[in-house]
């Protein structure tokens, strides 16, 4: 017989739900992000290129390859000298000056070093970007959304030069790390470190943005892609022959190229151009970058204008 | 009918070249089918809501605000008619990509990712890159990046274009799903039966003017220029031709085939009306009674055919 209780039948329940929409309300990122995930999804992108990996590779070669030729390099006169066993023997004014002059290779020998993978990277991923943006749609897909053209233009300056970024700033650290073995001190490798550092954000930052101008110009990514290699090389050529033809060393500084190697011979204190003059070159620098990234973004400000 | 999008004398040239015309038409929720030939001005239309193409004249507001608007943005979804992606990318990374800029975090815009092309038909296909799909599967992705932020409006651009059949009935059911969930739905197409079967309500361009807006069957009513036909199947058609002659609504009668009469009148309210109580009254049974032009294909044809001064 069963147990009989007090507990009263479930009654029956029910629930109707809407399906009308629901707008969300959860937490939104801080459009601030928006360049963060535009180069994100692009360095991935860029990183399943051929080109791109290709690119790598010969950096990280010529990464290795002049890692080694500076380490001899720096690691033949500090033996010599007996330094790394009592260096108190050897003249301390040559010590300072093998010291001084390792140290300004570290600038220039970065910029060496990864120029050509740098120059391939850079006319890979930026020169072409905002043109295969412009052939693929992207335009429709981001700018229908809550992105505006300042913060695109951030993402695309990131992503045109991430990867040269790392094989910079992997080649920097490096050549640090074999001046703190050979002959620096923890602060002057950390001087020279630092310096790289500026002048690689100079560079880059300049390539990145006149390969970013150019490109705003035509959906042809190949077009945009030749024009920067003509401002890069044909510059190069251009301001070096003039230079030499009005026996002007800054004519010498003007072009995209020799801009930033100026400032590094400015930094490593053998710049032949002093007083007014030894502003030339950061004002080229000034002019190249900030007035390629302001045509990209005039460009972007009218977006529809780039639809060809 | 409180509209979403509105277009205020809207006109836009691309050069000599005449995208839109004083265009003024107001959109309120629910699915609105976007009619025209190539070259209509539809695609113009649709950019103009998005901001990515500026009007020449007038105005375009969405929820009450002016186009191009950050806010505003927030609530679009936007399907292009372009078919190049980020070809790199899989599925999943496009879509998430796009939602953490719609303002996802990471882990959510990936769960967003995948729940949406899983809506979308293409769950066992999104972990692979887009570069591998087929061109149905691309109008899918398109589809899934224009709805994962939930948008209350969404703007879709050809989205028939390149599907089977199969997948053409499941993006219609999709679209009508969106539509029922209570959004503002913007369907441009070429393909009427498709359009069709999800709205009666369209609006019609030209040559980038407004040539109608409103509900399929107001429009075919306004459509005096051609008689509306009225086709009934009956075993006794000569007896009900004899019937019907005299009737003031009747233009002119024809047979078709040994059962049929096809009807055709200025007055389609008075002619349903009247037909079945004509029939009785002479003894003539009726097997169907169908307007085979009061359709989206007819309607669109005269209306194109008026607007270039043709004849039906």
């Amino acid at each position: 017989m069963a147990t009989p209780t007090t507990k009263p039948a479930a009654s029956p329940v029910g629930v109707v739900h809407s399906l009308a929409y629901s707008r969300y309300a959860g937490p939104r990122r801080s459009p601030n992000f928006t360049p963060l995930v535009i180069a994100r999804y692009a360095l991935m992108a860029q990183l399943r290129q051929r080109g791109v990996k290709v690119a790598l590779l010969l950096g990280v070669l010529l990464m290795a390859i002049f890692a080694a030729g500076m380490g001899f390099k720096w690691a033949l006169p500090t033996l010599a000298s007996g330094a790394m066993f009592g260096g108190a023997q050897s003249n301390p004014a040559q010590l300072a000056a093998i010291v001084r002059e390792g140290e300004a290779d570290v600038l220039s020998m970065t910029l060496r070093t990864q120029f050509l993978p740098t120059f391939l990277l850079v006319l890979w991923c930026g020169a072409g970007a905002i043109s295969a943006d412009l052939m693929a749609g992207a335009f429709q897909f981001h700018f229908s959304r809550p992105v505006s053209p300042g913060r695109y233009l951030a993402g695309r300056m990131l992503s045109a030069s991430g990867w040269s970024l790392a094989l910079s700033f992997g080649t920097l650290l490096v050549f640090a790390l074999e001046r703190l073995a050979f002959q620096s001190t923890p602060l002057g490798a950390a001087r020279a470190f630092g310096l790289g550092a500026v002048v690689v954000f100079l560079e880059l930052s300049s390539l990145s943005a006149v390969a970013l101008g150019v490109s705003s110009l035509t959906r042809r990514k190949g077009l945009s892609q030749a024009m920067f290699a003509a401002i890069v090389f044909a510059g190069w050529v251009l301001f070096r022959s003039l230079g030499a033809l009005l026996r002007t060393p800054w004519v010498k500084t003007l072009d995209l190229v020799s801009c930033v190697d100026a400032m590094v011979s400015q930094f490593n204190g053998d710049s032949p151009l002093h007083g007014a003059r030894a502003a030339i070159p950061a004002l080229a620098w000034l002019v190249w970058t900030a007035g390629s990234l302001g045509l990209a973004a005039w460009r972007l400000s009218r977006a529809e204008v780039n639809r060809g | 009918m409180s509209a979403v999008l509105e277009f205020v004398g809207v006109s836009k040239w691309y050069g000599a070249v005449l995208g839109l015309r004083d265009v003024s038409v107001q959109i309120g929720a629910g699915i609105t089918g976007l009619l025209g030939p190539n070259g209509a001005g539809k695609s113009t239309l649709l950019k103009c809501m998005t901001g990515e193409v500026r009007p020449s004249r007038g105005e375009v507001r969405m929820f009450g605000r002016q186009v191009p608007d950050t806010e505003v943005f927030r609530r679009l979804g936007y399907a292009p008619e372009i078919e190049v992606f980020f070809e790199e990318l899989t599925g999943r990374e496009f879509v998430a990509h796009l939602a953490e800029i719609s303002g996802y975090g990471r882990a959510e815009a990936d769960r967003r990712a995948g729940a949406v092309l899983q809506r979308v038909g293409l769950e066992s296909a999104m972990n692979r890159r887009v570069s591998t799909y087929s061109k149905g599967m691309r109008q899918r992705t398109k589809l899934a990046q224009a709805i994962l932020h939930e948008p209350e409006v969404v703007l879709l651009d050809e989205p028939m274009t390149g599907l089977d059949p199969l997948g053409r009935a499941q993006m219609v059911a999709l679209i009508q799903s969106l539509g029922a969930e209570g959004r503002t739905v913007v369907v441009s197409s070429h393909i009427l039966d498709e359009v069709e079967v999800m709205t009666r309500e369209i609006v019609v361009l030209y040559q980038g003017q407004l040539l109608a807006q409103g509900d399929l069957h107001a429009i075919r009513g306004l459509i005096d220029r051609h008689p509306h036909h009225l086709a009934i199947r009956t075993p006794k058609p000569r007896e009900l031709a004899a019937a019907l002659a005299p009737e003031a609504f009747v233009v002119a009668l024809r047979f078709e085939g040994n059962d049929q009469l096809m009807v055709e009148t200025r007055d389609p309210d008075r002619c349903y009306s009247a037909v079945p109580r004509i029939a009785k009254e002479h003894g003539v049974p009726l097997l169907a009674l169908t307007s085979p032009d009061d359709n989206l294909a007819a309607v669109f044809r005269y209306l194109t055919l008026g607007a270039r001064g043709g004849s039906a």
